[in-house]
């Protein structure tokens, strides 16, 4: 005669539950806290956009009416797709130009100063991350005088050389390249962090194998640092790429999406709508567009890592 | 039966007259001032209740007053908050909250509504954003409360009261209010023996004969700087060369005329020739500023109510004597727009709070007030009465740069009343930057300017 543990089933179904049953809502209701706040603070908030982007609310009037489809037609057909799309397009240089900063940016600088036990090297590696406690509309505000075209240090110091001033937030080719440098200056010091946190965990038996082969410094880099950064390097491109779509604090200080809508990225395109036009349907339907084309691409981004990317190393 | 159905109604005629008794007893109201006597009554043989008015101030109250004036600023308000804190006679507290420029304070009012709270009591609204809260029915509707207490709007200088209106209701009062100007170099205009332009037509002799240049060619001294960050700021150019920005009837524009046109070869011919500068973006105003109190410009188009902070800074830097001049017009036509800022009630509050804003605000544009604004800052005075007072002289007397102003004044209009107004601006703002900076063809840009802004246009007539 077998005895029965207390964790039998037996002894739980005394208790009129299934054992299985039992752990599944107490793990539920582990996770119930973090639900509960999602459902509050995203979800619901979602919900709301969804349909708000069915009406025609105008922020300063307190009733409206549903419209259907009509704002979604308006952004297909209407203006609002000739806007939405000068904002993708906007966005869409601005996120390449991030990225590129933070991925290449911060593998090289990873590469520069991936020396331990280096005093001086610690300390370069602080003042390059330093940038990242800096607030951005404090770091945008600053910069703001370093660009101004008769009084800013950057045309003082071209003026030194001889060069021409540059508009440099007044040129449509120049503000974006402008906003790329602060936050170049801000993204480059994170990607070298993260690069180098996982640089260091790359065994130097790998290394020493290599060396053994006849490898020299690059193909070392080539045939091993890069592949073995892979996941890093999907895991930057991801967190990289929404936040950038998410641009608004540097443009808004820096150009106000100007010169000719040459720096409207899209959230400063919702933010005009609900907050300059007082039109909050529209602001609400560019807005879950930008949140789909973020989901699908994201989506895509997973799908191709999780072939291409090895994750066991 | 009847005995009974007597007595009842004795019953509850004396609790009714006992529980009308206790109330007065009470109900210790503050001594209010009395609105002025509104239209009487019909006199009528039967008696009637007293007509209570709901505008009055019952009960002490605090309430909050958003404003954009910033910490220079501080003094002022201090001094003219606390003498209403300490004088009115309704137990009226006001607390003054600095918000933000006018853009800040638009969202931030915009929030407080759209949540249904947090909304102030009395607040500044920017000349741009006015309208819309008036159209919207966020902005209450003041004419029953001038009426009430019998406020004499006739008084407010009449474009600036048109200002007020939204659809004909009375969204707004005047407060705080501007005009685009020109701010010259007095001693230089002496030196050169120059006269300033009054007509546009003048304006690009008059940058070429003050524009210096070193032996290399490069400029030494502005011929004049433009602002071109806000679009406020050429309305005029346009206006006086008969240029309809927003064709209200019929729903057009005419940006792409020959007018239109000339208007902006004419600027973008200085700029591009490098004798006059074009102000754009952010942080441009200041740029334009600080190149002019250092002596480096001839002129500025800015707006009136920096008078001061010009005056201020040019005094610091103790450079030259500042004029101050009407903005050049065509063929005598001289227009301009009025811009900064009104002052109204946001109509969801509570009627006890509208009722305290409502005293506030009669006070905050009052005449005693008012040339304590304008004096205070670089603001005009809003009241013909304050004007010819023995204030408005002694304010004249110190700020005499202010006359020519004020002599034409009746010139300065209300912006155009229209949804796509704002948009108008920002795309013309946005075009007229590459035409004159980037010196992109001028009718070709006015007429993708003019495309753009038809199809905006159109899309709010639907």
């Amino acid at each position: 005669m077998s005895k029965k543990t207390p964790s039998s089933g037996t002894q739980v179904k005394t208790r009129g539950m299934n054992p299985k049953v039992k752990h599944a809502w107490l793990d539920f209701s582990f996770v119930v806290p973090a639900i509960v706040l999602l459902a509050i603070f995203t979800y619901y908030p979602i919900a709301e956009v969804i349909r708000i982007s069915f009406t025609n609310w105008d922020l300063l009037k307190p009733e409206y009416d549903y419209v259907g489809f009509k704002n979604y037609k308006w952004l297909l057909t209407g203006t609002g797709g000739k806007y939405f799309m000068n904002s993708l397009k906007v966005t869409l240089i601005y996120t390449v130009g991030e990225i590129a900063i933070t991925v290449v940016g911060g593998i090289l600088f990873a590469l520069l100063f991936n020396r331990p036990g280096s005093k001086g090297y610690t300390f370069m590696r602080v003042l390059t991350f330093t940038p990242r406690y800096i607030a951005m509309s404090s770091a945008a505000v600053v910069f703001l005088w370093l660009y101004d075209e008769t009084y800013g240090i950057f045309n003082y110091f071209l003026g030194m050389i001889g060069a021409e001033p540059i508009r440099w937030l007044q040129d449509k080719y120049m503000a974006m390249v402008s906003i790329l440098l602060l936050t170049g200056w801000r993204a480059i010091g994170y990607g070298m962090m993260i690069y180098l946190a996982n640089m260091r965990s790359i065994p130097e038996t790998y290394y020493e194998a290599a060396s053994l082969d006849g490898a020299n410094g690059v193909q070392k880099f080539f045939g091993i640092t890069l592949p073995l950064l892979a996941p890093t390097t999907v895991f930057l491109l991801v967190t990289t790429f929404i936040s950038s779509m998410k641009v608004f604090q540097s443009v808004d200080v820096l150009t106000g999406g100007g010169p000719s809508r040459a720096t409207e990225v899209l959230v400063y395109l919702v933010y005009n709508y609900a907050m300059n036009k007082f039109r909050m349907d529209q602001a609400c339907t560019i807005a879950l567009a930008l949140f789909a084309f973020l989901l699908l691409v994201t989506v895509a981004t997973m799908k191709i890592s999780d072939n291409k990317v090895n994750y066991d190393a | 039966m009847k005995r009974l159905l007597a007595m009842l109604l004795a019953v509850v005629m004396v609790f009714s007259l006992a529980a009308c008794g206790g109330n007065n007893d009470e109900t210790k109201a503050p001594e209010t001032k009395a609105p002025a006597q509104t239209d009487a009554p019909a006199q009528t043989d039967a008696p009637t209740a007293p007509e209570v008015n709901p505008y009055l101030v019952t009960e002490p109250i605090t309430i909050k007053w958003w404003h954009s004036l910033e910490t220079q600023y501080d003094e002022l308000i201090a001094e003219i908050v606390g003498h209403f804190n300490d004088t009115n006679e309704y137990g009226i507290t006001v607390e003054a909250e600095y918000i933000g420029n006018y853009a800040t304070l638009n969202e931030t009012l915009v929030s407080a509504q759209a949540a249904g709270t947090g909304l102030p009591a009395i607040t500044v609204g920017g000349s741009n954003y006015v309208g819309n809260y008036g159209s919207s029915g966020m902005a209450e509707d003041l004419a029953p409360y001038v009426q009430a207490y019998g406020m004499d709007l006739t008084d407010f200088f009449d474009g600036m009261l048109k200002m007020s209106y939204v659809n004909d209701t009375l969204v707004s009062l005047p407060f705080l209010v501007s005009t685009q100007v020109l701010y010259y170099n007095a001693d230089k205009v002496a030196e050169k023996n120059l006269t300033v332009p009054t007509e546009w037509a003048d304006v690009a002799d008059f940058v070429n004969a003050s524009v210096e240049k070193d032996a290399s060619g490069n400029v030494t001294f502005w011929g004049g700087y433009f602002a071109g960050w806000d679009y406020a700021y050429f309305l005029p150019m346009f206006m006086n060369q008969g240029v309809k920005l927003i064709d209200v009837e019929n729903n057009t524009t005419d940006l792409n005329s020959e007018a239109a046109v000339n208007v902006v070869k004419g600027v973008q011919e200085l700029v591009q020739s490098g004798v006059a500068q074009w102000a754009y973006g952010s942080g441009s105003s200041a740029t334009m500023r600080k190149t002019f109190y250092d002596g480096n410009a001839m002129f500025t188009v800015h707006t009136s109510s920096l008078y001061n902070t010009y005056i201020d800074n040019i005094a610091q830097a103790g450079q030259f004597e500042l004029g101050m001049a009407w903005y050049p017009g065509v063929d005598g036509r001289a227009e301009t727009t009025l811009g900064g800022s009104s002052i109204l009630i946001p109509a969801a509050n509570d009627q006890a709070t509208k009722n305290a804003a409502f005293v506030f605000l009669m006070y905050l544009t009052g005449a005693e007030t008012n040339v304590k604004w304008a004096d205070g800052t670089g603001y005009l005075i809003t009241r013909k009465s304050v004007l010819d007072s023995e204030e408005g002289k002694a304010h004249l007397e110190a700020k005499p740069a202010f006359k020519n102003i004020y002599d034409n004044l009746s010139k300065a209009l209300p912006k155009i009343e229209h949804t796509c107004y704002t948009d108008m601006g920002d795309l013309l703002k946005s075009y007229l930057n590459l035409i004159i900076i980037e010196g992109q063809d001028a009718q070709e840009q006015l007429d993708l300017l003019v495309e753009e802004l038809q199809e905006l246009l159109d899309e709010a007539a639907e």
